[in-house]
């Protein structure tokens, strides 16, 4: 169809402008339908729960995954009573990384590292601190005030607040 | 100081019981060969063996307790010690962050047939240095950051410019290095590019003063602006024609608030704008502004609109002798134009598709009276005299692919003048690429684009000699 299309433009073109006009829109429009394209296999579901953790003068119950997102591209930057939002990440290529970028941040890792990348070169807020270990954001999250961080469930311990959990891929209730 | 008592406790704790283990095997030894068994003496013996026995395993359990407890009180404090060492790295962040972008490039361009544009482009292939830009990022306090942008460049050297004679000649920085212990060392000297100082205070997302010289918040590109952020390796022309000014010094307020997965968000600006400096010197404030909504996610989409309003007053101010014998001084205004620039853009991101375009539109009015000289590329009627009125369009649109690590893209650029630009009154460049993601943070760019030039009235096709095209290689590096 694109081909044809473009046949009837080429035919009707007089001067060379007009032609190369023709000859890119078809490109462009083939890089589209190239675009559209079913990209990648859907990720397999993956095994690692995750429970996301607040400071327990952090004044939130339970967190959405919408709010969850805002937080982690630092859309929101403090809570409901003023406090500054203090968000904490795990590496990039950790396992629980990988699995909170993809549910709830909707981004593989490599969108991931080129969306910091571009944020970092607006000038705008760089990414969550990344803390090397989930034993450490377990222990940071309750002394920091304002803040937040997700750990394996097994590390959850009772100084924080459980504000939501990623099973099987999803966002769900504390 | 604790850590090398618990390791001295713990290897005694765990010596003691290999000692009672030893004693313990020795012991039955001597009692079995050398005490008959139906002795009262070898009775009390063998009672006392089996009370020390029972003694030697309470100690052995409880020993192993307290290995135990040490253990974990040392994994406590290790972790403890972590911990405190992620605590004062995050400290020390808010302190300075030193972080930045660069690029290298080889370029080759195909120069136009039109003499006076052969002139603008180096034929042959060349290496070059593009930006070595490093950032400042300090947070002073919770409610304020300061960054700052400087680019290191070896401008002035090799810059050109033309001569009273016509001659084009080349900036030389090359002076003898008098500091080196070699006498005949020599060096080129480069220059600082400020891009942007800026102060933030942020109390509220949806309320931030910045007050400084900052990037002018202006549709996709103009922020966007370094190398490992954009698709191609050029930017739209109303960019590189000074639409807007790349950089403005004065206050900015911005914000934003977030509805699930989208951002709201406006920045608008109060600046020195256009002036011929630093100052404000023809009290000519440029105002802008910029309203956008941004959605984050496998869809990624920004929608934007752009607006700056830019005055631009220029004074003639004079000394001169006086009929008194003393000295005059006169400030007369002699240019005065009002600049308008509005931009709509707009940037889709769905899992390997980037789509980036933007349509900008600019015009230009000077006052009755205070028009300034045309510059040489003015349209016949103006050349030689005064710059006339103006209107303009830009449009651009890029649609890149990404699939593993490459990703080829499709570039189109149009723009219109009213009236011409020398001959010129459209001109159309198109363009495609290809992108290599070494890793998310090292790109390697190849980029060809082919700008043709139009004219409206020119039966001799005169316009498509300044045709030309234009290949480029780049490097870049975010860091």
């Amino acid at each position: 169809m694109t081909t044809s299309g473009c046949r009837k433009v080429r035919s009707g073109a007089s001067t060379a402008g007009v032609r190369l006009l023709a000859r890119w829109s078809c490109a462009l429009a083939a890089g589209l339908v190239l675009a559209v394209l079913p990209s990648s296999r859907a990720p397999a579901e993956s095994s690692v729960r995750l429970a996301v953790i607040v400071n327990p003068a952090v004044p939130v119950t339970a967190l959405g995954a919408a709010e969850l997102a805002s937080i982690y591209t630092r859309a929101t930057r403090a809570w409901k009573d003023g406090t500054m939002v203090r968000a904490l990440n795990l590496p990039p290529g950790s396992a629980e990384r990988i699995e909170f970028d993809r549910v709830v941040l909707d981004m593989s890792p490599e969108r991931s590292a080129q969306f910091w990348i571009d944020r970092q070169i607006r000038g705008e807020e760089p990414a969550p601190k990344a803390i090397s270990q989930a034993d450490i954001v377990a222990r940071l999250v309750p002394t920091l005030g304002g803040g937040i961080g997700y750990v394996p469930e097994d590390k959850v311990e009772g100084k924080v607040r459980v504000v939501a959990r990623i099973r099987g891929g999803k966002v769900v209730a504390p | 100081m604790r850590r090398p008592f618990l390791c001295f406790a713990l290897a005694t704790l765990g010596w003691l019981p290999a000692r009672a283990v030893q004693a313990q095997a020795e012991a039955p030894a001597m009692t079995a060969g050398e005490i008959p068994s139906a002795s009262p003496v070898a009775e009390q013996s063998a009672l006392t063996v089996e009370s020390l026995q029972a003694e030697l395993q309470e100690m052995q359990a409880r020993h192993r307790q307290q290995i135990e407890g040490l253990r974990a009180d040392l994994a406590r404090q290790e972790e403890e010690a972590a911990s405190e060492h992620e605590r004062e790295a995050m400290q020390r962040e808010h302190l300075l962050r030193i972080y930045g972008f660069a690029d290298v490039g080889a370029m080759r361009t195909i120069a136009p047939e039109e003499p006076m544009m052969a002139s603008q482009f180096t034929t042959p292939l060349t290496f070059y240095l593009g930006r070595l830009n490093l950032y400042y990022d300090v947070r002073p306090d919770p409610d304020f950051r300061f960054l700052a942008e400087t680019r290191l460049s070896l401008y002035p050297s090799g810059t050109s410019q033309v001569s009273n004679t016509g001659q084009i000649t080349r900036t030389s920085t090359l002076v003898s290095d008098v500091s080196s212990p070699n006498p005949t060392a020599s060096v080129s000297w480069g220059s600082i590019i400020l891009e942007r100082a800026v102060l933030d205070w942020t109390r509220y997302p949806f309320l931030s003063v910045r007050a400084g010289f900052f990037l002018t918040p202006f549709g996709i590109f103009n922020v966007d602006h370094g190398s490992p952020t954009l698709v191609t390796v050029s930017l739209p022309i109303y960019i590189g024609q000074g639409w807007i000014p790349e950089r403005q010094l004065g206050l900015q307020i911005f914000g934003s608030h977030p509805v699930q997965r989208w951002e709201l968000g406006y920045t608008a600006t109060v600046s020195n704008g256009r002036s011929d400096g630093v100052l404000d010197l023809g009290d000519s404030k440029a105002f802008g502004g910029r309203l956008f909504a941004r959605r984050q996610g496998q869809l990624g989409l920004l929608i934007g609109a752009s607006a700056l309003y830019q005055p631009y007053r220029r004074n003639r101010e004079q000394f001169g002798p006086g009929a008194d014998g003393g000295i005059t001084y006169s400030n007369t205004r002699v240019v005065e134009r009002t600049m308008l620039t509005l931009g709509n853009d707009i940037s889709i991101d769905y899992r390997g598709l980037r789509v980036r375009s933007e349509l900008v539109y600019f015009q230009t009015e000077y006052t009755p009276g205070l028009r300034e000289a045309a510059l040489q590329d003015a349209p016949p009627q103006g050349r030689g005299g005064l710059a006339p009125d103006s209107r303009q369009f830009n449009w651009s649109i890029i649609v890149a692919y990404r699939w593993w690590k490459l990703e080829p893209y499709l570039r189109s650029e149009v723009f219109m003048t009213s009236p011409s630009q020398g001959l010129i009154t459209r001109v159309w460049s198109p363009g495609a690429g290809l992108n290599l993601y070494i890793r998310p943070s090292v790109i390697l760019k190849a980029s060809w684009t082919q700008p043709r030039f139009y004219a409206d009235d020119d039966p001799e096709d005169l316009a498509s000699q300044q045709n030309f095209h234009s290949f480029v290689g780049l490097l870049t590096w975010a860091f």
